[in-house]
């Protein structure tokens, strides 16, 4: 735990420091001693992992803290075999379905199926009932969460479901019934601030507040990041500066690379130049829908509102489109092109104006 | 003409006086016959005369008597003949005299003697390559004399049987001689009557030897020779009219069998026998740059190949060529197999050929390949070498290929044999060479064999030269076609001599055949790279550009002959280079893109193959937008591939990230990972750790730390140009940074060392922690009795430490350890206790075995006395009067307290 997003984690419920009036309603809630499926979601790095555990810290106790990894193994009914790996601890186990792709549905229902078949002998001491966490249930396919959900009805006595999702726009309406959907926000500038000075002073580090605004700001309200740019400032140049370079992931700024590429020129030479570019996000393994939610940031940023509003829907419609098909290559290229399509009309159109 | 009869003795001469009048006179009438053509018909009426003058010879003969004359006389001719046959006569009105002169000889020889006929054929077959008209000539000439000369011998039997009757069909009722036509077995019975009688008519006859007449046995003669002939004429014929009576395909028929006969280019085919020859070295032990045995037409090649041979080192060391095996390539049909057949041949080998009709599994083919080129037939009289020659080497199996890989480099040993160290030191590779014959060189299982064998690619014939060579063939089997159109064949099919010639067979040579033309040739299945070009290239007619829907049908057309997939990612490869710079076409055609994968996901998933047809509409799409008249520059999609290699690597990177930091990969991927690659190079300097500061040790410290979380090292490795580095393994560099993008100073050299020697440390420093739990762990869960023991163990081992620390190190004293007859309660091995406890519990159990009377007397003795001997011999060892205690590496001097943490 070397890494001051790990080690300065809150473990428990008055650890926390921000959200705190949700805080306190899920400590309450676990208080009470039962409590339904929950769906936790939020965006990347507001803290839903950190409060799974501090709920899972007050069921059962320092238990579990110990983790241990351990694969599982699986079969489908057509004899393929495929592992898994899990976190579990005595009390829980986590698992992310979706790192075995299309097998989701075996994961899902066997797994649920063999933690909730067992109980606990003496319930008198513990919680009767097990957690399994699942994590990016937006990723899971159809079959997955229809399976989900009928496993969900059948073993609540003996096991709560706890779902944790960046997105619900792709969880089925019928799980998000069946949980008690619990919205994690981003947490705010000040909220960031705070807590990268309050690691600082751990660290008997010397923050400027400029700095912690502006590593806040460009952390995109993501707490995560905010304190793996403030670890790599450190690394990078200590004593801190107010006007210090703050490290931004490559991945972005690759992206915003072929933005600029798409603007300079629009010809197929370049768009040949955007697709090594492209291939390179692939793969280093860059998620597609970053891709395309950066590129349009980064794209919109030289265009006037009519022009914005028009590309955001073509990127949508293009992004919808890649969904549907398996070559993602083809789609971003796609949308390339028509973005230079659209900002060269935009361009002649406008230079037509001038003359 | 008499010139030629040298060697007839003056008896015969006077003996034959009258006949050789005959012959001139006949002589006279063939150079009439030569020179005048048209009144040969009208001379031929003539003859008759003559023969009935004979005939009143014939029937005079005495058939005993003239035996021996006869004999005599076929002696001479067959002198004479044998000489004509050996003189080759250039000029054709000579020529033609020695062939009537042989037919002549060879109907009056029939009569005796069959076994002439098989020599005067023999005889003749030089005369193949003389002109071929002449033949004919003589051909029809014949017709024309074997029709008279039929009407001839009929008129003459009936006029010996209407004068004299001494010759009859039926069995005569006085004394006779039956004599047998040869040409028809017709037997005819010559009435023999008195001596006497005929004795006047004898003398008179003394010189007429022959039983029949010289004219009737010269058209006899002429009658088989020209039923012989005939029969030549017509086998071509019959082949062309019924196919399937004919069994030898010209292909076969007219395969070269000589070096000199080959079709292909001059310079593959002396590639080959050049490559060929360099094995001389080691198959005949003879030096390959002096060919004196060499056929003459070599001799030409061998200054060239001479000055090859000083440019590039053909022989390695050994001698063996650089390039131990050829690779022959090119389109099917073009004579590849012969030529290696050939060329193998004529360099003096013995050919071993596995294609693909045989079993070319790895097994197999080490059989094949190791019995072929290790052994020899001893059979074969001429003791020639064996050359391998892998025909269609492209359809076999890939490990087939690798096996013969290995075994060119002599890595292959005979299974089920022990390599014998010295002859495997010997045994450097193949000692006899290796000709493999592919049509595809690029086929993937070639790919390793491509790069280490000699590739000869066989170029395609000529239109020319490959319509020459059928008009030759075309000429042989008497086939009528004018040259233009084998031209045209030739072009047609492609250069292909096999199919051409298949073709020219089968369609019987009529002026049908440029109908027929099309059900012979070869599917003219078109490459990737030729569908990609069409694509890219709006046809062109000689109006000018084809209209749209005429285009439209030729790119479905393509479609069907080639896989969508690969063509769809060659035009998504190729098509920025080769388009129109217009940016809505492009974007339009890239929307083709999306509705081409769309579609096609949607029928992989629901199995709709209904939907299959739409997608064709894209590359109509496609053609239409980005076509254009350029010539298009097409490269093979490589990208795609090494893009999916990389994804998996990284994925399997990221799969490791994951289970040692328990993050996933997403977070990994997008927030982590990024951030690592600056995380990991903080700034130390590049000098020995115990000179860095306290700040410095607590960064190095961090980044130990950091290293262990995410299960990273440094592991050396080579660097492409020489010197050590050290890479993170697993490499997150591949992930997390991206080129161009923010310039990292990788740690140097040096502090890459410290933190590897400072990351070993910190990992033994944590197993030493993790064994020390798990012994106290095995401590509390083993039997409170153990339990205790190892504790009092412990404390002991405690106060003693505590004790010696209390010493100052100096002052401290080593004293031998006294030897303990019980030392096992010190002894430290965890599972002696278990032993004891055995031990124990087996006492107990004989204990209670012998209270319930079930003694088992023997296990007890025997354990029991086990003991008392082990007992025994300790003492023994202990209570002797002589005792040498060995002080090994034993010293006072200089000592000091040296703990595992002391080191890390």
């Amino acid at each position: 735990m070397s890494l001051w997003v790990d080690k300065y984690r809150p473990l428990n419920f008055k650890k926390l420091s921000y959200h705190l009036e949700q805080a306190q309603q899920l400590k309450n809630m676990v208080e009470q001693g039962d409590f339904p499926h929950l769906l936790i979601y939020g965006p990347p790095g507001a803290g839903k992992k950190t409060r799974i555990m501090c709920i899972l810290k007050e069921l059962y106790g320092n238990g579990v803290d110990k983790l241990r990894m351990e694969s599982m193994l699986f079969e489908t009914p057509s004899k393929r075999k495929f592992e898994i790996m899990t976190i579990s601890s005595n009390y829980h186990i986590e698992v992310n379905p979706s790192d075995v792709g299309i097998y989701d549905r075996i994961v899902v229902m066997n797994l649920v199926k063999s933690t909730a078949q067992t109980h606990q002998i003496d319930p008198s001491g513990q919680r009767e009932f097990k957690v399994v966490l699942l994590t990016s249930v937006d990723q899971l396919t159809k079959d997955a969460q229809h399976a989900l959900r009928r496993t969900m009805e059948k073993y609540v006595g003996t096991c709560r479901l706890i779902l944790c999702t960046n997105s619900i726009s792709r969880v089925l309406p019928a799980i998000k019934s069946r949980c008690l959907a619990i919205r994690v926000p981003a947490p705010k500038i000040d909220d960031i601030k705070s807590i990268l000075h309050y690691v600082a002073k751990r660290e008997s580090l010397n923050l400027p507040d400029e700095l912690a605004t502006r590593v806040a700001e460009m952390s995109g309200r993501n707490l995560r990041r905010a304190v793996l740019m403030l670890e790599a400032c450190r690394v990078e140049q200590y004593p801190f500066t107010a006007e210090q370079k703050v490290t931004e992931p490559d991945w972005q700024v690759y992206i915003r690379g072929i933005a600029t590429l798409l603007v300079t020129e629009q010809s197929p030479q370049k768009l040949l130049e955007v697709r090594t570019r492209f291939y390179e996000l692939l793969t280093h393994g860059i998620p597609t829908d970053l891709i395309f939610k950066g590129l349009l940031q980064e794209v919109t940023k030289n265009c006037d509102l009519q022009l914005k509003i028009q590309i955001a829907n073509v990127a949508a419609d293009y992004e919808h489109r890649m969904h549907q098909g398996t070559k993602i290559i083809f789609h971003l290229e796609a949308f390339a092109a028509r973005f230079m399509a659209i900002y060269k009309k935009f361009m002649d159109a406008s230079l037509e104006a001038f003359v | 003409m008499n010139s030629e009869f040298p060697d007839i003795d003056d008896e015969f001469d006077l003996l034959h006086e009258d006949e050789y009048e005959v012959l001139r006179e006949l002589e006279a009438d063939e150079t009439q016959r030569t020179c005048t053509n048209n009144d040969f018909a009208q001379k031929q009426q003539e003859k008759p005369n003559g023969i009935s003058q004979r005939n009143v010879n014939a029937e005079e003969t005495a058939v005993e008597s003239s035996i021996e004359n006869h004999n005599k006389e076929l002696q001479a001719l067959f002198t004479i003949e044998n000489k004509q046959s050996q003189l080759s006569l250039p000029v054709e009105t000579t020529r033609k005299r020695p062939i009537d002169q042989i037919s002549q000889n060879l109907a009056i020889e029939s009569c005796d003697n069959m076994n002439f006929e098989e020599f005067a054929q023999e005889k003749k077959r030089p005369c193949w390559d003389q002109p071929e008209e002449l033949m004919k000539l003589i051909l029809d000439k014949r017709k024309i004399i074997y029709n008279n000369g039929l009407k001839d011998d009929r008129k003459a039997s009936v006029s010996v049987k209407t004068q004299t009757n001494s010759i009859s069909r039926k069995v005569p009722l006085t004394d006779f001689v039956a004599v047998t036509r040869s040409e028809d077995g017709e037997r005819f019975y010559i009435k023999v009557s008195e001596r006497s009688s005929y004795k006047p008519q004898n003398y008179r006859t003394t010189s007429n030897l022959l039983s029949k007449p010289i004219q009737q046995l010269k058209d006899e003669a002429e009658e088989i020779s020209l039923r012989n002939l005939e029969k030549k004429n017509l086998a071509p014929l019959e082949h062309v009219n019924n196919e399937n009576v004919s069994t030898d395909l010209w292909v076969d028929k007219y395969r070269p069998k000589r070096y000199i006969d080959l079709l292909s280019d001059e310079n593959v085919n002396r590639s080959l026998l050049y490559w060929l020859k360099l094995w001389d070295k080691i198959v005949f032990d003879r030096d390959p740059t002096v060919r004196s045995r060499k056929p003459q037409m070599q001799s030409k090649f061998k200054n060239k190949f001479k000055k090859k041979v000083e440019d590039v080192p053909d022989h390695d060391s050994n001698g063996f060529p650089t390039q131990k095996i050829a690779l022959l390539t090119g389109p099917p049909g073009l004579g590849k197999t012969t030529l290696a057949h050939v060329a193998a041949r004529h360099a003096g080998y013995n050919i071993v050929e596995i294609n693909a009709s045989d079993d070319r599994g790895p097994e197999a083919f080490r059989v094949a390949l190791l019995s072929s080129t290790q052994m020899k037939a001893l059979i074969d009289k001429e003791k020639r070498p064996n050359c391998l020659i892998l025909d269609e080497i492209d359809g076999a199996p890939t490990a087939s290929i690798e096996l013969l890989l290995k075994f060119i480099y002599g890595k292959l040993s005979p299974k089920g044999r022990q390599p014998q160290a010295t002859s495997q030191k010997e045994n450097n590779g193949c000692r006899r060479p290796v000709i493999c014959i592919c049509n595809d060189l690029y086929t993937p299982s070639l790919r390793s064999l491509r790069n280490i064998a000699l590739v000869i690619n066989v170029p395609e014939v000529t239109s020319s030269t490959l319509a020459a060579r059928l008009y030759e063939i075309a000429y042989k089997e008497g086939l009528n076609i004018d040259l233009r159109i084998l031209m045209q064949l030739a072009e047609k099919s492609g250069c292909d001599i096999r199919a051409c010639l298949g073709i020219l067979q089968y369609s019987g040579g009529a002026p049908n055949i440029l109908q027929n033309i099309a059900f012979g040739l070869k599917d003219t299945r078109k490459g990737l790279f030729d569908a990609w070009k069409e694509i890219f290239q709006i046809p062109i007619d000689r109006k000018g550009a084809l209209s749209g829907s005429e285009r439209t049908r030729k790119i479905l057309k393509i479609l069907q002959q080639s896989e969508p997939d690969r063509l769809v990612q060659g035009i998504f490869h190729n098509y920025p280079l080769n388009c129109k710079n217009n940016i809505v076409v492009i974007y339009k055609s890239l929307e083709w893109f999306q509705f081409y994968d769309e579609v096609n996901t949607f029928i992989a998933n629901r199995q709709s193959w209904m939907l299959t047809p739409y997608t064709s509409s894209a590359f109509v799409a496609w053609h239409l937008h980005l076509a254009g008249f350029h010539s298009s520059k097409i490269t093979f999609p490589t990208i795609p591939f090494e893009v999916n290699q990389k994804i998996e690597r990284n994925e399997a990177i990221l799969s490791i990230m994951k289970k040692t930091s328990k993050i996933d990969k997403l977070t990994l991927v997008s927030e982590v990972l990024p951030y690592l690659p600056d995380l990991l190079s903080p700034r130390l300097r590049s000098v020995n750790a115990q000179l860095y500061s306290e700040k410095e040790k607590h960064e190095l410290g961090r980044l130990v730390n950091l290293m262990i979380d995410f299960g990273l090292t440094y592991t050396q490795e080579k660097k492409a140009e020489g010197g050590y580095d050290y890479y993170l393994d697993p490499n997150i560099w591949n992930i997390g940074a991206f080129p161009d993008c923010k310039a990292r100073k990788p740690l140097p050299y040096a502090v890459k060392q410290i933190v590897i020697q400072e990351l070993e440390n910190t990992r033994l420093q944590n197993i030493m922690v993790k064994c020390d739990e798990i012994v106290e762990n095995t401590c509390k869960s083993t039997s409170t009795t153990f339990q205790s023991k190892n504790n009092s163990i412990l404390k002991a081992k405690a106060v003693d430490a505590k004790g010696d620390k209390n010493i100052p190190n100096h002052l401290k004293q080593l004293n031998p350890v006294e030897l303990k007859a019980a030392d096992q309660s010190k002894c430290r091995n965890f599972f002696l206790s278990f032993q004891l406890a055995g031990q124990q519990k087996l006492k107990e159990k004989q204990a209670k075995e012998k209270e319930q009377g079930i003694a088992n007397d023997e296990i007890a003795s025997n354990s029991n006395s086990e003991d008392k001997l082990n007992i025994k011999k300790r003492n023994d060892l202990f209570k002797s009067d002589v005792w040498f205690q060995y002080n090994e590496g034993y010293s006072n001097a200089v000592r000091r307290t040296v703990l595992m943490e002391d080191l890390l």
